[in-house]
């Protein structure tokens, strides 16, 4: 570890290629706003305008080698899209919540006096713990450690978390109970390629993280094996070696089948299970009942496919186990994470290059957001803010006593069931758009509506921000500064292509002049620049679990990337993590967890008989607040669907592009339908990106994961109507 | 290459034998016809201005450089069959408007970019005022007779046109006209000299022969022209006869490079118009129903000719399913491509085509 | 500098339309694309293709042209019209054996790939296959694609750079869905 190695190697897909260079332009490196993939990109900046005009590629970046999705290449349109909010909204007639509707241009000022006094109010009257913090992940590390510094110095409040419950935090609790410490991937992805059997689980790689898709083909070009479990034949699927078509909801039961199999054909890795790992043996005993025939019952996949999954996984010398939204978004879904990654602790397949457990990080900072205390129940440095030696160093840095550090807070959803229930009466949203990322839209919106004030800081006007009554404008991420941490694990830096657009500043600037106004300004004033907030972040971190403190700008820099952990300045980073074979449970082993099946919250029946099942579309990210507004991508996927097969399709009497009503038992939204064999008969599957009443969240059930509050997004019982028959009645 | 399969037929058109080549009789009419006006014009050579005499040079050069470049362009076979085509539609209603269309105010162009059709009004009708009062003078269509009073007589074709004030409005803009021509031809000229020195994709392909010359050269008589003018004003006429020189010298390698560069497609533009008819009167006749959907969508008549002239090249796209891809609307035609890599038939699946024209 | 080309590995098209998107990010390209994916057959899979120019050796859309308005580069890329030149009679549309030349009626003026002739003409891939995330569209040297033909090992009929799968010799190379047949699998 002493000596600092400069650049990452260049893999076979890296091509040294010079860049076009048009006169009077200037080419900003920085990554993609969307994605954890965080691609490589270029941003052309006119030096006259000194406006960005466009993207090139970045063919230097190891990880994406200048590859980029739809998204990625009209991401720049963006920032000066005729659609920024500009200037601070003032909503005065609160009677239009829940519309676009009633808002006036002010001026900072008089929205930060507004503000200021609204929460100060709400505070004497209700408490500190009355007003709330729902922040995201799509932002700079920097912000999110000041978000929650944010919260618990500035507002003083508990109730701060983040979008990150319906997206990360499952894989976070699998990881951090399989392993002790939660970092996406176990290695880097420039060896995902170099394996030999890919078993990738609950991902629509191709759709969600396009720029994996090179890697991925190249392990089957190579000779090597893809497996793929997916209730749809997404497009990778569809080239898979074995798909593994399960129910929705189900994944427990496969993995449980699976690693039975391993066990009872010899695949075990004996000495690393017995030196470095816990709970084989109930795990062992567990899943013994996961018979072939067991698990097909459960799940719906035919026998041979499991038994050859298993088969191919087992023999594979080296394997990466990977899995995303499809496993974790479910109410069992940190069990789900657990429970493929038992695959790789039973056989070995892990702590070595080549060979791991990753999760597809969702959003663009999903790793490092998570990290650094925007959730509920974490400081930064991945530090519990229930264990007072971790507090205690936290207060250190912040220039607080530990009496004065808030209680843990509640998750995502719970906290709108507190807002429901006038515990929370103020809400601080930022960097989300929960009134159509969060699940049973209808109650959600309600207790939006029903706050006594609402802060949104966007920098579009977002379905969530119709519920404000102030709204602040912020800046995209080409017109500010900082670090991103990817789905790898590695800390890489975002940089600043283009002053902010009007009057909007970057959150962190936003949350400190707030704080001044809210009379904290002593922990707040010193932080000028987006690197002063890097530095004391870095600091805080020192020491956690996810310690960045050796993670400099510089560093960063030169080695294309830091991964964490990184502690000091000589320290080059882990790229791959548990080298060693040491875990980051107290006795340095990793724990096979033995996990009873559960089905989904709620199963089909007779009145609903169909399983509804949720995603993304190449085209659109997260809520779609960004990308709904891009040309481009609007044109290529205006609206939503309902992907019906074609013998469910004949049973309900409907075509394709036929718009019928699908509805739960807690929502309704009508859809084009989709006929297509590549979704199993008894599925439906809607994208997620569309607001108002094209949400599929609507429908969607709010059954949360016990430990990651998690919602069951993939899997709740719907019914289809045809539209004329309604009309009939 | 396309001509041989051509020249047989030309055998028993009697005024055509007379002539070694159809440039032959081009060159020999329009001399022939030039020298009639000009006669004409100059009341029976009384009346030449012999000091413009190597303009006369130029503009013959320039006829037979054109005819050259014209005919043997014309040979070929598609370009045969719009024009055939398209001169026996000449006198279709909607010719006037298209004509004015694309060749007077450039509709299209202005759907392209305002910048760029700014440029082409500015150069194009600049070119064409200095055109209206340069070619007349030259060969002395037009000239002005003095009769003492502080009165010009303006005579045209020989025949005594009006009676224009020596400092009046009328005689201040025929003065003037070239200069203003002038000041319009540098404006746009620069304007095009910046748009290629700008835009990227212009960079890319432009080359300077090619591109850059003539505009050049455009520049070039133009300044020169002005320059005249500045002379006869402010210099008391200093240095004129050789700037005169200069300048008639820059015009006549111009006419004479014209046919053979980037300009070429002036003379040759009336062919959009040409196409325009061709496309409407056969759109009107019969329409050719595409052999998988059935949508109408390319006349009957271009349909066939285009089979035809790749056929002159050998390029018969006649497929096993008993179709030729010209008789395929383009959607369809795509679409079987994609059947004929797959293995599957895609353009029998009657799902509209996804997307592919999203605008970036 | 050593002469590439553009390959398409049809096999690995993942429909996300990244081609589209970057094609319309060209610096000529006036931000519109030039270029197509298909749904192989979208009532049953995913399969997707790509159509782009294949950029015949011999091009129907030049040779149907009446005004010479569509070059072919040096590096045998067939242009797009030139604006001066082209008379908007439609001719390539017709004669493409792919339907590739799209044309816009407003600016009576044809459209079509010239494969980002500003990057290409200096070794640099074009927009589209610089960012194709599944390796579908690459830009590689002769030599890289034999070897690609060796890895594969293809003896049957699914290798394809021209007939009788196209209608004439190609600059670009294309291989036909089917490659994983062909491959020997590590174990």
């Amino acid at each position: 570890m002493q000596e600092v190695n400069t650049k990452a190697p260049k893999d076979k897909f890296f091509r040294e290629i010079e860049n076009v260079r048009h006169p009077n332009e200037t080419l900003i490196k920085t990554h993609c706003a969307y994605c954890g993939m965080q691609c490589g990109m270029n941003l052309r900046v006119n030096t006259k305008t000194n406006q960005i005009i466009g993207v090139e590629p970045r063919y230097d970046w190891p990880v994406t080698v200048g590859k980029m999705c739809p998204k990625g290449v009209t991401a720049y349109q963006q920032t000066n899209h005729p659609d920024r909010i500009l200037k601070p909204l003032i909503r005065d007639d609160a009677s239009l919540k829940g519309t676009d509707k009633g808002f006036r241009e002010a001026s900072w000022e008089e929205a930060y006096d507004l503000i200021a006094r609204k929460f100060k109010e709400l505070q004497g009257k209700y408490g500190k713990d009355t007003l709330s913090v729902f922040s995201g992940v799509s932002m700079t590390n920097e912000k999110c450690y000041l978000t929650g510094k944010f919260a618990r110095v500035a507002l003083q409040t508990r109730y701060i978390d983040y979008n990150g419950r319906f997206c990360m935090s499952s894989a976070a609790g699998g990881f951090l109970r399989s392993f002790g410490v939660d970092r996406g991937s176990t290695l880097p992805w420039t060896d995902i390629h170099e394996t030999d059997c890919l078993f990738i689980a609950g991902s629509n790689t191709a759709e969600c993280h396009p720029t994996s898709m090179f890697r991925v083909w190249n392990v089957q070009e190579r000779g090597g094996y893809l497996i793929v479990a997916d209730p749809r034949e997404t497009p990778i699927a569809r080239r898979a070696d074995v798909h593994l078509d399960l129910r929705p909801g189900t994944d427990l039961a496969l993995a449980n089948g699976i690693v039975n199999l391993l066990i009872q054909n010899g695949y075990v890795d004996e000495e690393f299970v017995n030196q470095h790992t816990n709970g084989f043996e109930e795990t062992k005993e567990l899943v013994n009942q996961f018979t072939p025939e067991y698990t097909s019952q459960i799940t719906g996949v035919a026998v041979e496919k499991i038994i050859r999954a298993a088969e191919i996984y087992g023999k594979a010398p080296n394997a990466v186990v990977m899995f995303a939204r499809g496993i974790e978004q479910q109410h069992k879904g940190v069990d789900n994470v657990s429970g493929y990654t038992n695959m790789a602790l039973v056989t070995g397949k892990i702590g070595r290059p080549k060979s791991g457990v990753a999760t597809f990080t969702g959003q663009g900072n999903g790793q490092g957001g998570r990290e650094h205390g925007q959730k509920s129940d974490l400081l930064p440095g991945y530090r519990k803010i229930t264990n007072p030696k971790h507090v205690e160093e936290v207060c250190q840095v912040w220039g607080i006593t530990p009496e004065e550090m808030p209680q843990p807070g509640v998750s995502a959803y719970e906290m709108f069931e507190l807002m429901d229930q006038k515990t929370i009466r103020g809400l601080y949203l930022l960097c989300s758009n929960p009134a159509v990322s969060a699940p049973n839209q209808n109650f959600v919106r309600k207790a939006l509506k029903g706050l006594d004030f609402m802060v949104c800081v966007d920098f579009y006007l977002s379905e969530s921000a119709e519920f404000a009554d102030v709204i602040l404008p912020t800046v995209t991420w080409s017109e500010d500064e900082g670090t991103v941490t990817n789905l790898e694990g590695r800390i890489i830096k975002i940089n600043k292509a283009q002053e902010p657009l009007g009057e909007s500043k970057p959150d962190w600037q936003i949350q400190v002049e707030l704080s001044e106004r809210l009379g904290r300004g002593k922990y707040f004033s010193h932080l000028k620049t987006a690197r002063d907030v890097a530095d004391e972040f870095r600091l805080a971190s020192k020491g956690g679990y996810a310690d960045y403190y050796g993670a400099t700008w510089d560093k960063i820099d030169k080695q294309d990337g830091v991964f964490w952990p990184c502690r000091d300045e000589e320290d080059p980073g882990t790229p791959h993590m548990f080298l060693d074979k040491k875990f980051y449970h107290p006795d340095g082993k990793a724990k096979i967890c033995a996990l009873p099946y559960r089905p989904p919250a709620e199963e089909p029946d007779a009145e609903y008989p169909l399983r509804l099942t949720t995603g993304r579309v190449v085209f659109h990210y997260l809520s779609g607040n960004q990308t709904r507004r891009i040309q481009f991508l609007r044109d290529m996927c205006p609206e939503p669907y309902v992907e019906v097969h074609p013998e469910t399709a004949a049973k309900y009497n409907i075509e394709h592009e036929e718009y019928v009503r699908l509805y739960t038992r807690r929502g309704e939204a009508e859809y084009k339908v989709k006929i297509t064999e590549a979704i199993r008969k008894d599925t439906v599957f809607v994208p997620y990106h569309f607001g108002h009443e094209k949400s599929i969240n609507l429908l969607t059930i709010a059954a949360l994961d016990p430990i990651s509050r998690m919602p069951e997004f993939k899997a709740c019982a719907a019914q289809i109507e045809k539209l004329e028959m309604k009309k009939v009645q | 290459m396309e001509s041989t399969i051509q020249s047989a037929k030309k055998r028993d058109n009697t005024v055509n034998n007379a002539f070694a080549s159809h440039f032959a009789k081009s060159m020999f009419l329009t001399v022939v016809g030039l020298a009639i006006l000009v006669f004409i014009g100059t009341r029976m050579f009384t009346h030449i201005d012999l000091n413009l005499y190597g303009y006369m040079v130029g503009t013959i050069t320039f006829l037979g450089g054109f005819f050259y470049r014209f005919i043997s362009w014309g040979e070929r076979p598609p370009t045969k069959i719009i024009i055939k085509k398209g001169l026996k539609l000449l006198f279709r209603k909607s010719t006037a408007k298209t004509a004015v269309s694309h060749l007077a105010i450039y509709d299209f162009i202005k759907k392209r970019g305002f910048y760029r059709w700014m440029q082409h009004i500015l150069i194009g009708w600049g070119c064409v005022l200095a055109c209206l009062v340069t070619f007349p003078l030259v060969f002395s269509w037009m000239y002005f007779n003095m009769d003492g009073n502080g009165y010009y007589t303006v005579v045209l074709m020989g025949v005594d046109l009006v009676r224009i004030k020596a400092d009046g409005i009328i005689a201040w803009f025929s003065y003037n006209a070239l200069n203003i021509s002038a000041i319009m031809v540098i404006t746009g000229v620069c304007m095009a000299l910046y748009r290629r020195m700008k835009n990227m994709q212009a960079r890319a392909e432009q080359k300077f022969m090619y591109d850059f010359l003539p505009l050049y050269m455009l520049l070039f008589i133009s300044v020169t022209g002005l320059l005249l003018t500045v002379q006869n004003v402010f210099l008391h006429g200093w240095m004129q006869p050789q700037m005169s020189l200069i300048h008639q010298f820059s015009v006549i390698v111009t006419l004479i490079y014209l046919p053979f560069g980037k300009l070429a497609h002036i003379p040759f533009r009336p062919m959009s118009v040409l196409a325009r008819n061709y496309r409407e009167h056969y759109g009107e006749q019969h329409m050719k129903e595409c052999k998988v959907c059935g949508d109408k969508f390319v006349s009957v008549e271009q349909s066939n000719d285009v089979i035809q002239v790749l056929g002159t090249n050998n390029m018969e796209f006649n497929m096993e399913d008993g179709f030729n891809l010209a008789e395929l609307c383009l959607p369809c035609r795509r679409k079987y491509r994609i059947a004929r890599f797959s293995g599957f038939a895609t353009h029998q699946v009657k799902v509209k085509e996804a997307n592919q024209n999203a605008r970036g | 500098m050593v002469k590439k080309r553009l390959y398409l590995e049809l096999e690995n098209c993942i429909g996300c339309r990244s081609c589209l998107a970057a094609c319309t990010q060209c610096g000529g390209h006036e931000q519109r694309n030039r270029n197509y994916v298909y749904d192989v057959n979208p009532l049953k899979n995913r399969q997707t293709m790509p159509l782009m120019c294949l950029h015949c050796v011999n091009p129907a859309c030049a040779r149907s042209c009446p005004a010479q308005a569509i070059q072919i580069h040096e590096t045998g890329a067939v242009l797009s019209a030139l604006v001066e030149k082209c008379i908007g009679c439609q001719n390539c549309t017709i004669a493409c054996p792919y339907g590739i030349p799209k044309f816009d009626t407003e600016q009576n003026l044809m459209y079509k790939c010239d494969l980002c002739i500003d990057r290409t003409k200096d070794g640099i891939p074009p927009m589209c296959a610089s960012v194709c995330p599944s390796n579908t569209l690459q830009w590689l040297t002769d030599e890289e694609i034999e070897a690609k033909q060796k890895q594969f090992n293809l003896d049957n009929g699914k290798w394809v750079t021209s007939m009788p799968y196209l209608e004439g010799e190609t600059n670009v190379r294309v291989n036909l869905p089917g490659i994983l047949q062909g491959v020997t699998k590590l174990f």
